[in-house]
């Protein structure tokens, strides 16, 4: 029977397709340029069409129910550069693409629109520019928590830091363009500065991932791809509004790309936001404005045996600080904690008050890769980065204009690598290598001038690191092993409270060992994936010599000179299924655990001072151990009808204190509901209800106070819908609206640390058009 | 050639990274600490007898504890309170913090309390701001009459809402704004 209805409802679709016309055929061969072979399972994507297939195993594709019109196509594979074509159909034709080839890393190549997932071992999760466009306007954090298994430790409602399987800050890594970003990361009230507005696509590896980027990332990879650059690519270009009612903000972003025959290629893109105060339910959250003005370019020339690739990215943005979680001592905490509503409630305002924090973020990169005759290839990225945070407190005698906090953070990295990958006579069996040598040079400044003594002192850390990764692939096998040990020196300068300079120097050993597997069966119906690895990271800055009083929590702070670099072991295993058409399937599960675990307790004794006393903490370490399991599963019950599930559930213990850990996401399950179509010129017409459901954290640690009482479990309701008008083949207007906690719930969420003071915002509204130029 | 390009751009980096300068940034001397809090109680029948009590931490937040001293009056008399607030790290330089007080006369507010609460009783400011609210740097006081222990508990808000019920009563609960100062003293009037 349900099949029947299944086979009624594709039959009324392909009626739908054929009255439209659309029923030609695009067929053909991918064929290496250079001896003629044909290119197995190479990737062909209709840019226009966002759609894609894989060639066979003998590089045969093939798409049916295509509508004439002009269409680009872009092909990749395995070790070749991706190429576009462009192409007029109008009827059904044979077209065979030629592809010049050379030896890329297979994570690597990347289309510039929602390309088809890669091989790998490793759990990765891809945003596609599609899903990028439906959440344009939102913050990085926001994006990256639709994917199971990423939640946001958020300050308000505008600061909100990534957790991947329970881990945050220093222990993930966000590389924007083959560059990790070196931000201030140590304080849980910066978020990472970087636009999402510049990539075209976001990866979240929840893993060690590639070891190019350090020994650290216990956590996961946050990967951001702006836009590649391509030879012969025409102009494109996309316009984005954004309108939201809560906070009254607008938002716009413009982005331009082409790539020339000649191989020179460019792009250039540019963001503005503006946003007032937001709203809760029954207040308004009196200071919490934010602007934002970012740019970012790229600019290279493509041949065949080398290229140069060029990008400067800048992030600029300004944030006031709700006015209320502004508190003087543990008294000021508990009256605020003790009012139902924020202390301070004023008008609606685009104006910014201290507290506020400005912060820049410049990053500018060099890029020259060398194609070998052999197939092999050598990267070599030199980047530059200098990031300055300054924070505003309200203070005495006219100083509110100076910073309280201005530090400079300027960092040198060189990153080059050597891959190559040899494929056997027997044409199943292939071998990839990929080894490479990092120096890092960072030296962090604080400003003099701020009168206040600064949280962490200047230093100079110096890094050399070397890695190898081997991959070897035998048909549906992959089996992947890799390491890297970094060595490090760490030189700061500390005054003490008589201005007694200290220059204490450490040296850090640290290393990461990954090896993973994976299978999937030949009709890719199943694939498992196994990772294990061993990941080490140096205690930062904060955790070192971290000395003052915390405003928003009203806590003192204390560094510990004697930390050792904690070391983690994370297993993690994905089962990935599907049925069809109709379901699919991925379910990962993790284990990590960590020796040394860098962590926050609590002194017995709180410390008195002229503001009354303060409960005092301490870095120290512990084992800890997080176990969880995330789950994403998709149900299209009808061509029209889809039914998405994600949950995740995640459990830290602290180990040596028996306790749990802090700052744990809490067990959450979303539902989304989305209908879908397509006419002739108004295209992906959708209506989408999403409904989560975020439960108590009932495994709160019991040695470290908690002021409030956990926040109840809360369910959230949010609606969107829109669609895309296609002029012709050249132009595309897109509108959507989403409306976010429709039924305007009152909540507090466990990972805002802004919890002790305001709820969540209330009901808003966003529109979104975009003009798409291709 | 790659060796070569390896090798060029590990010595480049190696000579990035000894060329840089490494020294230190000058110190940061705090330019909003308070150290200290000095209560001066004079008695108002008879202005020869002055008590002066202080609270000073002297190192700012953390470090040594801070030094108390314990609030040591006669009983059943009416005192003219008055506070000095100072940062006294400098010896050589004393910074009074009072003229910045009273600068923002309209942004700061001191409130007393005494617990239990009949120990010290009757507060009344003696010094106003700009807008005639109060600000209580100068102040009055009675002590109970007979034989007690107590504590009394002197706080500095800053940017309070002045207008907000009781404010200008010397009541804290709707004061809101941020404590700058929340000293303790222990009392015992003999």
């Amino acid at each position: 029977m349900l099949q029947k209805i299944f086979f009624i409802f594709i039959l009324s679709f392909t009626l739908n397709a054929v009255s439209q016309n659309c029923t030609l055929k695009i067929s053909g061969n991918i064929i290496d340029e250079h001896d003629k072979s044909n290119l197995d399972y190479a990737n062909v994507y209709i840019q226009e069409l966002e759609i894609g297939t894989a060639a066979d195993s003998n590089g045969y594709y093939e798409f049916n129910n295509i509508c004439p019109g002009k269409y680009s196509f872009i092909i990749d594979h395995i070790g070749c550069t991706s190429d576009t074509v462009i192409v007029n159909v109008t009827k059904s034709i044979t077209k065979n693409f030629f592809l010049e080839h050379h030896a890329e890393e297979l994570n690597e190549i990347i289309t510039t629109t929602s390309r088809i997932e890669k091989e790998s071992v490793q759990s990765t999760t891809t945003i596609d520019n599609k899903t990028l466009t439906k959440l344009e306007g939102k913050d990085l954090g926001n994006i990256l928590s639709t994917i199971a298994g990423v939640n946001q430790l958020k300050t308000g409602t505008t600061i909100s830091k990534p957790i991947i399987h329970g881990l945050y800050g220093d222990r993930i890594s966000i590389v924007n363009n083959d560059v990790k970003l070196e931000t201030q990361d140590w304080g849980s009230e910066h978020a990472p500065e970087i636009d999402p507005f510049a990539s075209n696509q976001i990866r979240v590896v929840k893993g060690v991932g590639s070891l190019e980027y350090g020994t650290d990332a216990m956590g996961g990879l946050v990967l951001m791809d702006p836009p590649q650059l391509q030879k012969n690519k025409h102009l494109s270009a996309a316009i984005s509004l954004i309108g939201q009612t809560n906070g009254r903000s607008i938002t716009s972003s413009a982005k331009i790309e082409q790539g020339f025959k000649s191989g020179v290629a460019y792009f250039i893109q540019g963001t503005y936001k503006r946003l007032g105060d937001q709203q809760t339910p029954n207040y308004n959250l009196t200071n919490t404005a934010l602007q934002e003005g970012n740019f970012s370019a790229g600019f290279g020339v493509l041949k065949k045996t080398w290229e140069i690739n060029t990008y400067y990215s800048m992030f600029n943005q300004q944030l006031a600080i709700l006015k209320s979680s502004h508190i003087g001592n543990l008294t000021d905490l508990k009256n605020a904690i003790a009012s139902d509503t924020p202390l301070i409630v004023k008008p609606f305002t685009y104006k910014f008050e201290n507290p506020q924090q400005k912060t820049q973020h410049h990053l500018g990169k060099i890029n020259i890769v060398h194609y070998f005759k052999n197939q092999s290839k050598l990267d070599i990225i030199y980047s530059l980065q200098f990031n300055n945070r300054k924070e505003f407190d309200i203070r005495r005698g006219g100083r509110s204009e100076i910073p309280a906090l201005d530090l400079k953070l300027l960092s040198n990295n060189i990153l080059s690598t050597y891959k190559w990958f040899k494929q056997f006579t027997k044409k199943e069996v292939r071998l990839d290598g990929n080894a490479g040598i990092n120096f890092l040079a960072k030296h962090n400044a604080n400003n003099p001038e701020t009168g206040i003594r600064p949280l962490i002192p200047d230093y100079y850390q110096y890094s050399i690191g070397v890695f190898n990764m081997e991959k070897i692939s035998v048909k549906n096998f992959i089996v992947e092993v890799g390491a890297r040990y970094d060595y490090t020196r760490f030189l700061a300068f500390k005054y003490d409270k008589q201005n007694n300079l200290d220059k204490p120097k450490f040296n850090f050993h640290t290393y990461a060992l990954a090896a993973g597997a994976s299978w999937k069966d030949n009709k890719e119906n199943i694939q498992l994936q196994t990772n294990i690895s061993y990941s080490s990271r140096f205690p930062n800055a904060s955790e070192l010599f971290s000395e003052g009083l915390h405003h928003g929590i009203a806590a003192l702070e204390f560094g510990n000179q004697f930390l050792k670099p904690e070391k983690g072991v994370k297993w993690t295993s994905t089962v990935m299924g599907k049925f069809r058409n109709y379901f699919q399937t991925e379910a990962t599960f993790y284990i990590t655990k960590i020796n040394d675990y860098i962590y926050l307790a609590p002194l017995p004794e709180p410390v008195l001072t002229i503001r009354g006393a303060f409960p005092a903490f301490q870095y120290y370490q512990t084992n800890a151990r997080l176990i969880g399991f995330d789950i994403t599963s998709k149900f299209k019950l009808f061509s029209f009808f889809s039914v998405d599930l994600r949950s995740s559930i995640v459990r830290g213990k602290n180990l040596s204190a028996k306790d749990n850990l802090i700052y744990m996401p809490s067990d959450r399950i979303s539902t989304y509901f989305d209908a879908h179509y397509s006419f002739k010129k108004i295209k992906n017409v959708h209506l989408g209800l999403n409904v989560q459901h975020v439960f108590k954290q009932k495994n709160t640690p019991t040695q470290i106070i908690d002021y409030k009482a956990t926040p109840n479990a809360y369910t959230t309701l949010d609606v969107d819908a829109g669609f895309e008008y296609v002029a012709n083949e050249k132009n595309k207007i897109g509108f959507s609206v989403s409306a976010e906690n429709i039924s305007n719930a009152v909540y507090r969420d466990y990972l805002n640390r802004f919890r002790y003071y305001a709820d969540e915002l209330g009901w808003n509204l966003t529109f979104r058009l975009k003009y798409s130029f291709l | 050639m790659t060796k070569k390009i390896l090798l060029a751009s590990t010595l480049a980096a190696i000579l990035f990274m000894v060329s840089c300068k490494k020294e230190p940034a000058a110190p940061i001397n705090e330019s909003e600490l308070i150290t200290t809090l000095r209560l001066t109680l004079t008695d108002s029948a008879t202005p020869a007898n002055v008590y002066t009590f202080i609270f000073k931490d002297i190192d700012g937040e953390g470090g040594a504890n801070p030094t108390i001293d314990s609030v040591k009056i006669p009983v059943g008399k009416t005192y003219l309170a008055s506070l000095l607030i100072l940062d006294e790290r400098d010896e050589s330089a004393v910074d009074t913090i009072n003229n910045e007080i009273e600068e923002e006369s309209a942004d700061h507010q001191f409130f007393y309390q005494s617990t239990p609460t009949d120990v010290i009783s009757n507060f009344n400011y003696l010094s106003f701001d700009d807008n005639g609210k109060p600000l209580g740097t100068e102040f009055k006081l009675k002590a109970k009459a007979t034989v007690s222990n107590g504590i009394l508990r002197v706080t500095l808000r800053h940017e309070p809402n002045k207008s907000a019920a009781g404010v200008a009563d010397g009541n804290i609960t709707n004061a809101a704004g941020e404590t700058d100062i929340e000293v303790e003293f222990p009392v015992r009037l003999y």
